[in-house]
Parts: C-alpha cells; sequence; structure tokens
C-alpha cells in the first residue's frame, strides 16, 4: 500500500544471531494506534508476554516514531518501550532530532530483540543497516560513545542514541541518552545494558510523504498561531519560550510543591532563580526538530570555579529541583549533577530521590556510617550529594544499595526505612506535587508506566474564561481547579490520559498542549488526518488515545498489577505541608480511584479492564487472552511494590 | 491615598520568567498604604515599570488571562489572585508570573 | 531600505539547530508533498561537538510560499536568527541585537525586535 505520514516498515534486529530485517508496518495496528507510544505497546503486547521476565532474551526494546514524525509537528519525539525491571512499562519519550532521522530513513519503529554476546552498536543509514562492534564504546560515557562514533563514520548530522554507565552497569532505571542531552525511558537503558547494544546511530535521507500538503499547512498555521508571542491565550508560552520548565521552580515554592528534604517540607529558600540561571549559565538556543519555540531548549556552560567547561543542552527543570530534594543552594553543583546523569544516562530521579532517602534516614538514625562507607549524609551537603551519585553510577559500596532503586533499597535496609521511599510501583518520584494538587496525584497513581506526569501533563484545562461557549467537555472545568477537592477527578484524569496518549503517538511534544490544544483535538485530527490521508472523525480519533491507555492497563494487568498498586507515598497520603498548612491526602485518594475506574469501565475492586470495555475498543485480541489465562478469575489484589 | 489613617504595609514581590525580563529584578519588597488591594500593587508596578499593568490587566480584557499572582500568606495555602479588589495584608509574599 | 533584499542570518548564535528553516525549505521544494531536509536550500551545520549551529543558505529567492513578505524559511524561524532585508537594515538589526543581549540576557535566544513585552535592562548586582 501506499502511506503517507508512516514509513510503513519496520526494522528488526535480532542481537542474538545479528539478523537484521525489514517488514510491512501493520496497518491494523497503525490505524489503531497511531504510531510511536500506542504503536510500540500494541507490538510489545503482542511480542512480550507475561512468561518473558525483563532481563530474559525474550524481552525487547522498542524504538517508536510516528506517523507526523518528520514533519514540523513531530519535534523529534521518540518513545521507548520495554518491559522495567519491575514488570510494568518502561516507557519514555524523548526528544531531539534522533526519531525524525528514524522517519527519513524510512522506519516507523526499530524493534531490537534477544542479547548479543559482545558489546555492540547498530548504524541505520537509510538502508544500510548494520552492526558493528562496540568494544571501543563499552565503558564510555554517552557524550564520548557519540563523538567517537560521529568521528567514525564521518557524518556530521548522525545523531545517536546511548547507554551510559549507569546501564552498562544495570542501575534500576537507566534510561537511553540520545544527542543533545535528551534522554527517555526509566529501565530502558537498564534492558539496553542487559542486551550489550552500546548505541543505535541514525541518519536518513528520505522523504516524509504528505498526503494532502495545501492542508497540512493551513493546519499547521493554525497550530503554530498558539505559540506566537503576539497572540498566544496561554499562560505558560511566553515564559516557557525562554525558560521552560526552570520558571516553575518558583511556582513550586509558593504552591507548596517542592519536596524539599525528601518532601518532609514544601517550602526551599533561597530557591535557586531562574534569572541567575539564564545571566550566569545560558549561552543560546538548541532545539528540538522543529521546535516552535525560540528557546525552550538552552545550551549551558559554567565557565569559571570549581566545575569550569561542564556544558551541555538542557529544557527540564529536573535538575534544579534536585536542590530542594537533598537540600543544596548551588547552581554549580546541580548542573555537575545533571551532567554526571547525561553521561551515566542515570535517572536523576532514582538519583535524587534515593540520595534524598538516604539523607533522610541518616538523620533519622536508621542508618549510620556503618551503611554509607563512612560517609556523613545530611541534607544540604553538595560534595557528600555529588559523591553518592557517582558511586550510584559505579555500583560501589551503600551506592550498589541505591542503585536498586529506592524502594528495593528500603526493603534491604528495612528498620522503618520503607516508609521515607517516595516511589510509585517500585520507581522513585518525579518531583510532581500531590497533597496540592489531586488531579497529580491520581494521575501519577494510576500510571501505566510509574510516576511519570507526561502522560497527564499539563494537568489543567485552559483557563475556563477562555473556553469557546457550548463545547462539551468531557470534565467540568472549573472543578478541575480545585485542586485539594476530589470532585470529578475521574473524569478529567481520564481526558488528560486519553488525550496525551494520542499526542504522544501522533507523536507530538506534551509541551506543546497550550491553551485551547488540550481540550479542542480538531487541529489534531486536521493534522493526523492531512499529513496521512486517512478520513477518521474526532469521536474515532479520541477513541484511539482511550484504545492506547486500555492497552496499556491490560499490559501491566497481564504482569500481575492490581488496584492495590495504583497509589502514592505515604507521606503524601498521611502528612500535611506543614509550610502551607496543607492537609494530607487521606482517603481521598481511593475515592478519586473509584471514580476512575468507573469513568474507565474497569473493575472497582481489581482495576481490570472489563471485557466489555475491551470489546468496545476492538481489542477483541485482549479479551481473547484474558480469557485464556483466566485473568477475570483472578481476585487477588495483587501487591508489586 | 495618603490619609493621616494610613499605616503602610509590606509586601514582598517575586518576579518569574517573563516578569522579571519586564522588571530587569527578581524580587523587591514594596511599602503600600492601607487598605491595599492588587489593584493599588498594581498601580505602583506601572509607576516603576511602564508598560507593567496592560500585560496583567490588559484594556478592555480579562484581567491575569495569560498571567497570574500568586499570593502566600501566614503560612496558609497560596491562592491565585483573580480579582484586583483583592485585599492585601501586611507580610504578603506575592508572586508575579 | 536599499540594495538587494535577501535572506541572511543575524548571528549563528541565534540558531537553536531546529532545522525548521531546512524541513519546510524542503516542503516547498517537494510541491507539498512531504518533508525531506536532505533536498533543502538551507543546511544547518552542526560541529561535532554540540557548540554551534550554522544555517548555510543557497537560496535562489523564488520561494513559493511566503507570508507578509517573509519567505517560509523566515516565517518559521523561532528566533528570529533568520532575517529577510537588505544589507543596510541587517547591519543595523545586528548592532541593536548585540547591545540588547549585553543588557538583557534573555536577547541570547531571541532578538529583540521578535519580542512583544516591555523589557529592561538586569540589575545584576541584585540578583
Amino acid at each position: 500500500m501506499t502511506w503517507h505520514g508512516w514509513a510503513g516498515r519496520v526494522l528488526r534486529v535480532d542481537l542474538a544471531t545479528g539478523r537484521i530485517s525489514t517488514e510491512e508496518l501493520s496497518y491494523q495496528k497503525a490505524r489503531d494506534f497511531i504510531g510511536c507510544r500506542g504503536l510500540n505497546v500494541a507490538y510489545l503486547y503482542d511480542e512480550v508476554g507475561p512468561e518473558v521476565g525483563p532481563f530474559d532474551q525474550g524481552n525487547k526494546l522498542i524504538f517508536g516514531a510516528g506517523p507526523l514524525e518528520g514533519t514540523p509537528i513531530g519535534m523529534g519525539r521518540v518513545s521507548v518501550l520495554t518491559k522495567h525491571p519491575n514488570r510494568f512499562l518502561g516507557e519514555g519519550g524523548a526528544g531531539g532530532h534522533w526519531s525524525a532521522e528514524l522517519k527519513f530513513a524510512g522506519y516507523d519503529l526499530l524493534i531490537v530483540e534477544n542479547k548479543a554476546e559482545r558489546p555492540v552498536w547498530l548504524l541505520i543509514v537509510d538502508d544500510k543497516v548494520e552492526l558493528r562492534d562496540a568494544s571501543h564504546l563499552w565503558g564510555r560515557d554517552t557524550k564520548e560513545k557519540h563523538a567517537i562514533i560521529r568521528e567514525e563514520t564521518g557524518i556530521a548530522g548522525i545523531h545517536v542514541a546511548s547507554v551510559g554507565m549507569a546501564g552498562e552497569n544495570k542501575v534500576a532505571n537507566a534510561k537511553v541518552q540520545f544527542t543533545l542531552d535528551h534522554s527517555g525511558g526509566k529501565g530502558c537503558g537498564t534492558i539496553m545494558g542487559d542486551k550489550k547494544l552500546a548505541a543505535v546511530a541514525v541518519k536518513g535521507s528520505g522523504m516524509v510523504s504528505v498526503a494532502h500538503g495545501d492542508r497540512f499547512l493551513a493546519a499547521y498555521r493554525n497550530f503554530h498561531k498558539t505559540f506566537d508571542l503576539n497572540t498566544t491565550r496561554d499562560a505558560f508560552v511566553p515564559s516557557w519560550s525562554f525558560n521552560s520548565a526552570n520558571m516553575l521552580l518558583e511556582l513550586f515554592n509558593e504552591n507548596g510543591w517542592v519536596h524539599a528534604h525528601n518532601a518532609q517540607m514544601g517550602l526551599f529558600e533561597p530557591m535557586l532563580n531562574d534569572v541567575e540561571y539564564m545571566d550566569k549559565y545560558v549561552v543560546r538556543p538548541e532545539s528540538s526538530f522543529c521546535c516552535p519555540l525560540p528557546a525552550c531548549g538552552r545550551r549551558y556552560e559554567i565557565k569559571e570555579g570549581l566545575f569550569a567547561g561542564i556544558a551541555g543542552d538542557e529544557r527540564e527543570v529536573g535538575f534544579a529541583q534536585a536542590a530542594p530534594i537533598v537540600g543544596i543552594h548551588s547552581y554549580p553543583h546541580v548542573i555537575k549533577f545533571r551532567d554526571m546523569c547525561n553521561r551515566a544516562g542515570l535517572d536523576e530521579d532514582q538519583a535524587m530521590y534515593s540520595i534524598a532517602w538516604a539523607m533522610e534516614c541518616y538523620e533519622r538514625g536508621i542508618i549510620n556510617r556503618s551503611d554509607t562507607d563512612g560517609m556523613e549524609l545530611r541534607f544540604g551537603d553538595a560534595d557528600a550529594f555529588l559523591t553518592m551519585v557517582d558511586k550510584i553510577i559505579h555500583r560501589e559500596g551503600f551506592g550498589d544499595i541505591l542503585a536498586l532503586g529506592v524502594a528495593e533499597a528500603a526493603k534491604r535496609i528495612g528498620k522503618g526505612s520503607e516508609r521515607f521511599a517516595l516511589s510509585i510501583k517500585g520507581k522513585e518520584l518525579e518531583r510532581m506535587p500531590q497533597r496540592n494538587g489531586y488531579q497529580m496525584a491520581l494521575g501519577l497513581a494510576v500510571s501505566e508506566g510509574g510516576p511519570d506526569h507526561t502522560r497527564w501533563y499539563p494537568p489543567y484545562p485552559p483557563n475556563p474564561k477562555t473556553i469557546p461557549e457550548g463545547m462539551d467537555l468531557p470534565f467540568d472545568p472549573f472543578k478541575a481547579f480545585q485542586t485539594r477537592s476530589p470532585d470529578d477527578k475521574g473524569r478529567l484524569v481520564r481526558w488528560l490520559y486519553d488525550s496525551r496518549a494520542i499526542v504522544e503517538s501522533l507523536p507530538s511534544c506534551v509541551y506543546m498542549i497550550r491553551a485551547l490544544l488540550g481540550i479542542d483535538f480538531r487541529p489534531w485530527l486536521e493534522l493526523f488526518n492531512s499529513c496521512t490521508g486517512e478520513n477518521g472523525d474526532l469521536d474515532d480519533f479520541i477513541r484511539k488515545g482511550t484504545r492506547i491507555v486500555n492497552l496499556e492497563r491490560a499490559y501491566i494487568v497481564r504482569e500481575g498489577f492490581r488496584r492495590k498498586d495504583d497509589t502514592i507515598p505515604r507521606r503524601m497520603l498521611e502528612e500535611p505541608v506543614k509550610e502551607h498548612n496543607i492537609p494530607p491526602i487521606g482517603d481521598n485518594l481511593e475515592l478519586m480511584k473509584d471514580d476512575y475506574y468507573q469513568v474507565r469501565g474497569w473493575d472497582n475492586a481489581t482495576a481490570i479492564p472489563k471485557e466489555e470495555t475491551l470489546r468496545g475498543l476492538g481489542l477483541s485480541n485482549v479479551v481473547e487472552d484474558f480469557k485464556r489465562r483466566g485473568i477475570w478469575e483472578t481476585t487477588e489484589e495483587g501487591g508489586h511494590e | 491615598m495618603n490619609s493621616p489613617q494610613a499605616a503602610p504595609i509590606h509586601v514582598f514581590v517575586k518576579y518569574v520568567g517573563r516578569i522579571a525580563v519586564m522588571t530587569g529584578r527578581v524580587r523587591e519588597s514594596i511599602s503600600l498604604d492601607e487598605p491595599a488591594n492588587a489593584d493599588h500593587l498594581l498601580d505602583v508596578m506601572e509607576q516603576r515599570y511602564p508598560g507593567f499593568r496592560p500585560v496583567f490587566d490588559p484594556p478592555g480584557g480579562v484581567f491575569n488571562l495569560t498571567t497570574a499572582i500568586i499570593c502566600r500568606r501566614g503560612g496558609q495555602p497560596s491562592f491565585s489572585i483573580v480579582d484586583p479588589q483583592e485585599p492585601l495584608k501586611d507580610g504578603d509574599v506575592l508572586t508575579f508570573w | 531600505m536599499s540594495g538587494l533584499i535577501k535572506i541572511a542570518v543575524v548571528s549563528n548564535d541565534l540558531c537553536s539547530g531546529c532545522r525548521g528553516c531546512e524541513t519546510w525549505c524542503s516542503f516547498v521544494l517537494a510541491k507539498g508533498q512531504g518533508f525531506r531536509p536532505e533536498e533543502s536550500r538551507i543546511h544547518i551545520e552542526t560541529d561535532p561537538q554540540g557548540v554551534l549551529n550554522i544555517p548555510h543558505i543557497n537560496c535562489l529567492e523564488e520561494c513559493q510560499l511566503k507570508h507578509d513578505g517573509d519567505p517560509i524559511c523566515v516565517e518559521m524561524c523561532p528566533t528570529g536568527c533568520l532575517i529577510y532585508t537588505d544589507d543596510e537594515d541587517l547591519e543595523s538589526k545586528r548592532a541593536l541585537w548585540e547591545q540588547a543581549r549585553q543588557d538583557q540576557p534573555l536577547f541570547r535566544l531571541i532578538v529583540p525586535w521578535k519580542y512583544p513585552y516591555p523589557w529592561r535592562p538586569l540589575k545584576r548586582d541584585e540578583l
């Protein structure tokens, strides 16, 4: 068939045999699951069942582009997916240019199977695909890997996905690291390291075909207006265009959203300042493929002092939010932390929350110097923090325990330390507030991929005053802003999940969900239809998002996850944010879950999708699979953590 | 405004993102005559930083449509100011973004 | 305005490497049938260390897709790095940008004439 948008090809690489093959993309899967995140899970569901352990040969690592990748909507977004070491969906998106190059090379998906005996790397230049020996790359950091590959191939514009020392050493939530310091896929780096795949480098020269060019251009210009500084109707656009998520530092602080000292405090002063960061460290813009924002991504450099010479690219507050969590006030230290994570492919959330947990345990006397290799481990000690990060990467001493992830580390230490391990489904939090943002608490609890805010980001609809009258919304936009009430959060979070699943499958960047683009999906539908030549209506389009989330839920249900696993840390349920007098969430979480499972058509006691729900979404293969495995007959409550 | 009964209150102001670009600074303390509200504060801002008010309160437009002012008061949960008549109190921390 | 009007670069330092110009140019060359940056009249050269993006323009000034007089590469450039103007105007704009970025670090990221809000020099001593 003639494909528009989609390249129509899947590339498979078997690391055990070295066999490389291409096959036609399943049109049925493409139609039902769009691409990228959605298509990835469609393939993983069929090919990696519950009998396959995360570190078995049979686990797979899938890199997905989508139909709109390679067009200016795609923003270089890639979704990486594997069965996480904790058995949920190890999924993450990353930006940059890698995914666009994969499309220009002519592939929608790359599926990596089995394990190599010795380290290898994969080179993809259009139809030329080869596995190469990676003995000279193994043990190098990700930036060195990128540089060596550029040198070796002589292709300046080549983009590289690689695994760092964290992945090579199988640190629990290691990520895949892409060119320009984009990264994603918690646990994907761990599995990539286990498979001894050092890197995947790609460069393409082909075309991404558009079915109706004139319509696509008109739809793009309409989309583009949302980000026009002169006319934008979204409060975030003007600041986000230059400060990206760094603008959130003070906002989080003022709203009691920061997790200062392992979330014992909701206020951290003095907070690191976004303007100081801009003035001292930002040197120029550095963007993902066709990003319409001037400088959501920026290049930074430390010009003087202890860490002089460190430079890289960022667009995320993650590194700066490490500061309150472990209690440090120094930009150079948090930038150094960022650089260490980038080079090692270490998940910064695992590092900051597991070290913060250890600091809290140390200060409470649960652990002492005999546990920490003789180190004092107290909040505010920036040098001790960086030393411990290095120990996690290299799995040395106490770092070897923290490398297991905070939940597993707490199990090993015991003595009540579990209470202070801030994790969901065994994976560390990622800095998102809960006690002063109930939709976020629910969103994190019910995630199929561990705590992951991009699955429901941004968590608010647009300002209700900007919503046109008569617009039929699946939730109440005013109640959505009542952030400490459980009312109507089920419908809201269902909408956020379904709609974001669409955007991440086209793909585009969830930062692009601004103004009415968060609730009115007609512009997204027109971009999709004009590019691919499909002609489905809006209901059908939204149902694709619902279908993706249901298949993701079915995947983790099949792995044994149940309602009980959809929870948040005890600290958020039981302790207030004292500095802002915000009460704990308490029973409200379970109330919201009742609401959510009901609007989803999932069983309230188990969180298993009902047969009629799956059938209504055309997931009859899941129904048959569930029947064969007797999944609806089980009544166990689950309990993975 | 300066009636004999008036006593000054002090509010602490933070500027985030593009608002800090507008002011050229990130924080300051501001004195206002009591009783004070958000509108009075915007008057002071407009005097110091011409062009400030229309960004928050566009003529003929909607107050704080593409901006926000967060108020933190006395250890209570913070709230957003949606009405220019919102009274301000001594010690308020106001974040403009 | 005087002299030849052309597509020019204000400064390589303002190029974010997004490749929007490349990508949209290729859409014009392909007559709207798709995107193929390989076939474009602009190419962004990326330094191997990721330190610099350098736009190379090989344009015939025959762009079929103009918006308010600007060719589509300029329309879609998010930072204002690409400009469609003549030499004299280009020089004065460069001087304007150079001063602005000394005063306010925001203008390391966008040209001041594309920034629609009031702004003031940063008081660095108060940080």
